[in-house]
């Protein structure tokens, strides 16, 4: 049904597929496997449309594809089930439907009945149980996903792409989903599907592929591989660069002891001592952003027991990390990060105003001193920006990242907690980012980070923590894990055991 | 930031006050008039300038007008009570800030929207203020000293004018020389970046609203003083102007945030536009299509600046 043939797409110097191939045969479940960054994403842009590929061909029912726009991608028979389903709360599963389509007309008005009808006869076609008058906002979450997955079945699907459709599922929730999707297969659709879930696409998917640094390294019939002959194929060869050595440890920074971002989420136990620095991996959806979140304080339904240099701290409370001396950097830089219209001045300034008074106990700043010890921090984190008055904005992006990081580094922060902090980020930003957490662990304070780049973990980590589905599922020295334990540990199945602390 | 940029509005004030003079060299540009025209904007610029602290939190307080109706309202009932001037202007100012860290409270726990949350709050304020003044215009025995505070010359210059230019000096302070007015902006640049910086959100926002109808109160009680008297709706016709002048003044000097000088320089070019068009002649109704039409252009100023960057 679909072919892909030497597909390559870069942006920028980076490669983002490098010779991809794939088929898909109709009436089969296809899944399409591979670790963070191997080109996944961007095979599925180029199949809808949203990107361009540099090279290579793709047919569909051999004839030849080239999508120019997700428009001519649909035309062509593919639907896309994105894990951001963009469903309007307040509107009904059948209005969502047709919400971006030609609405039936009844004398000119919207034909409500027609639409209702349309939408319940798809549905129906398809088996599947869903209440279609209330509002999508009331409907759980694999509901929704239903709703998303008929919302593109509405006209004849050839192909059907879900991308992470269980992520955000219950165990019963996913096995529903997994029997929907069977069941389409068996109506002769195409269906690729990517999951971090292993254990379900030995369930559900017939054939796979599996892509590493944009290349496609394994394909064939599930039935004929092992779960771990599927890692090995994703993993790949061992990892080149220098790792991470352990850097010597002093006494405890950070303790968690069954805490929690939220209260449906397992309870974690976690230690981060002085001198270490700590990378924490995992899929997203895996709970290591939010963990870090909430360690921060920024979580409203964290519970549990948190505490810094032995002093508890409430779950919830960012005032109160700060003055324990933490310092946390968002993943989403311009979003959450940075306030990009306002200068690099008011930025960097901003988490420690108080650092800068014209009188100790008077809440008024002085420009002259803040100008000056931000000139200084700006200076060690080798950030490169023209005046203090710019916006923050003109900036390049590995320099607003040293911003935000480099603008917690005065001596009253020692344990960071860093979300992706190289994301976006060029090769020379990066090395000094992480010369920057470097720094610190010799200074006797200690990292805390987050990366979807297993490179990165194991050269900058001196302890690797892998997390999957909320639960820390690999704590082990660097020299201890490979990539293929790595991995392991992050399609590890909910529903075994967490592993215990090895080393 | 370049210096037609920072300065453009400025130089258009500039540019009007000169149409006008050529225009009518007589009556627009004589001194005596000028400085009539500061008067003449002294209370919606102390208005406006409240709404900017809300304004630098990205929010909005339309309770403003309300507030300035209910100090005038308040304090003419207690002194119509026997209260003295300075208890009287105490529970005045108290009652306006009140007002808004009540809004502010709401909108920053509960995350409602300021519009509507504030309207509610406007409503409820002019609804309390008809009931203290049963509708009518009150008069009450305002003491003399009380009403010197809204009219006559100091130094030279008018009363209002420099009760104005102390209130841009003050919201100028709080917004640039404070930790709480770059939290404050902070907030208004982006929310969820100032919070996860540590910038509390809740007290940043009860103290934005609240000095917001503080200012809004001040000008109560100085129209009240002008004036001699309180009418339930008197101050009501401020609101919209006093955002105009803000968003006037967001086209100034800063790179497009709401700032103190900005805001009063914007309550000038509304009073200078009244002022001019009166003198010569214009109707009412013109005088409104201007002044609409003299914000479209700034706020479409500001945006082709904020896109070319």
């Amino acid at each position: 049904m679909l072919e892909i043939e030497e597909l390559r797409k870069r942006f920028g110097g980076v490669t983002a597929l490098d010779s991809a191939r794939m088929r898909v045969a109709a009436g089969r479940v296809h899944a399409l496997l591979g670790e963070n960054g191997a080109g996944k994403s961007t095979l599925l842009k180029c199949l809808s449309g949203v990107d361009r590929p540099d090279g290579g061909t793709m047919r569909i029912g051999g004839y030849a594809y080239a999508p120019a726009d997700p428009h001519a991608a649909e035309d062509a028979g593919l639907r896309f089930v994105h894990q951001e389903l963009n469903l309007v709360p307040s509107f009904t599963a059948y209005e969502n439907a047709f919400v971006g389509r030609r609405y039936p007309r009844r004398l000119g008005l919207v034909g409500w009945r027609e639409m209702r009808a349309r939408f319940a006869e798809v549905r129906d076609r398809h088996g599947m149980e869903l209440d279609i008058d209330v509002p999508v906002g009331r409907l759980s979450t694999a509901k929704c996903q239903i709703v998303g997955i008929l919302r593109a079945l509405m006209d004849e699907a050839r192909v059907l792409v879900l991308d992470e459709p269980t992520a955000s599922l219950s165990e019963g929730e996913a096995k529903t989903l997994r029997k929907i999707v069977r069941g389409l297969a068996d109506h002769g659709c195409a269906v690729i599907f990517v999951s971090h879930r292993l254990d379900e696409v030995f369930a559900v998917a017939d054939d796979y592929t599996v892509l590493r640094n944009g290349r496609t390294v394994g394909e064939g019939s599930l039935s004929d591989e092992t779960r771990d002959q599927i890692i090995a194929l994703m993993a790949g060869e061992e990892f080149k660069h220098e790792r991470a050595a352990l850097t010597r440890t002093g006494a405890p920074l950070l303790k968690l002891s069954g805490f929690t971002p939220a209260y449906f989420r397992p309870p974690l136990d976690l230690t981060v001592n002085a001198g270490e620095i700590v990378g924490l991996y995992g899929v997203i959806g895996s709970g290591r952003s939010s963990l870090l979140a909430s360690i921060w304080g920024a979580n409203s339904l964290a519970r549990g027991e948190i505490r810094i240099k032995e002093r508890a701290l409430p779950a919830a409370g960012i005032a109160e990390r700060i003055a324990a001396g933490v310092a946390y950097v968002p993943e989403d830089r311009r979003n959450r990060g940075l306030v990009m219209h306002h200068s690099v001045l008011d930025n960097a300034v901003l988490p420690r105003l108080s650092l800068y008074r014209a009188a100790s106990k008077l809440p008024v700043p002085s420009w002259r001193a803040a100008r000056r010890g931000i000139r200084r921090l700006l200076a060690d984190g080798n950030v490169k920006y023209g005046k203090l008055s710019d916006r923050v904005s003109t900036l390049s992006g590995g320099n607003q990242q040293k911003v935000m990081i480099g603008r917690w580094f005065t001596d009253e922060a020692w344990l960071f907690l860093l979300d992706e902090p190289t994301r976006g980020v060029d090769v020379r930003s990066k090395a000094e980012i992480h010369s920057m957490c470097l720094r610190l662990a010799e200074d006797g304070g200690a990292v805390l980070f987050v990366t979807s780049d297993i490179e990165e973990l194991l050269m900058l980590a001196g302890r690797v923590l892998v997390m999957a589905h909320g639960r820390i599922t690999l704590d082990a020295p660097n020299h201890a894990v490979t990539r293929q334990s790595i991995l392991d540990a992050t399609f590890h199945a909910p529903d075994r055991d967490p592993i215990r602390k090895t080393g | 930031m370049s210096f037609s940029a920072r300065y453009g509005t400025l130089i258009g004030l500039t540019a009007i006050v000169a149409l006008f003079s050529a225009l009518s060299p007589e009556a627009f540009a004589r001194t005596s008039n000028l400085i009539n025209i500061t008067q003449q904007m002294s209370l919606l610029a102390i208005v406006a300038l409240g709404a900017t602290f809300v304004m630098s939190l990205s929010e909005f307080d339309l309770s403003v007008g309300a507030v300035v109706s209910m100090a005038g309202i308040v304090s003419v009932s207690l002194f119509g009570a026997g209260w003295g001037m300075v208890p009287t202007i105490v529970v005045t100012l108290v009652a306006g800030f009140a007002v808004g860290c009540i809004s502010g409270f709401l909108v920053a726990t509960w995350r409602m929207p300021s519009f509507i949350m504030t309207l509610a709050m406007g409503t409820i304020v002019g609804g309390l203020t008809f009931w203290i003044s049963d509708g009518a215009t009150l008069f009450g025995n305002i003491p003399n000293a009380f009403r010197d505070m809204g009219r006559g010359y100091l130094a030279g210059a008018p009363v209002l004018t420099l009760w104005a230019l102390a209130a841009t000096i003050f919201a100028a302070f709080i917004l640039d020389y404070t930790e709480l007015g770059r939290k404050m902006l902070a907030i208004g640049g982006n929310r969820e970046a100032a919070r996860l910086t540590g910038v509390p959100i809740v007290p940043t926002s009860v103290y934005a609203f609240g000095l917001c109808t503080l200012l809004a109160a001040v000008a109560g009680l100085l129209l009240t003083a002008r004036l001699g008297s309180a009418h339930p709706t008197g101050g009501n016709g401020f609101l919209l102007q006093a955002y105009a002048a803000v968003f006037l003044g967001m086209t100034a000097f800063r790179d497009g945030q709401p700032n103190a000088p900005g805001t009063l320089l914007g309550a000038a070019i509304i009073a200078v536009v009244a002022n001019g068009l009166t003198i010569l002649g214009v109707p009412n109704y013109l005088q409104d299509i201007f002044t609409g039409l003299i914000i479209i252009a700034a706020v479409l100023v500001r945006n082709v600046g904020h896109k070319t960057q």
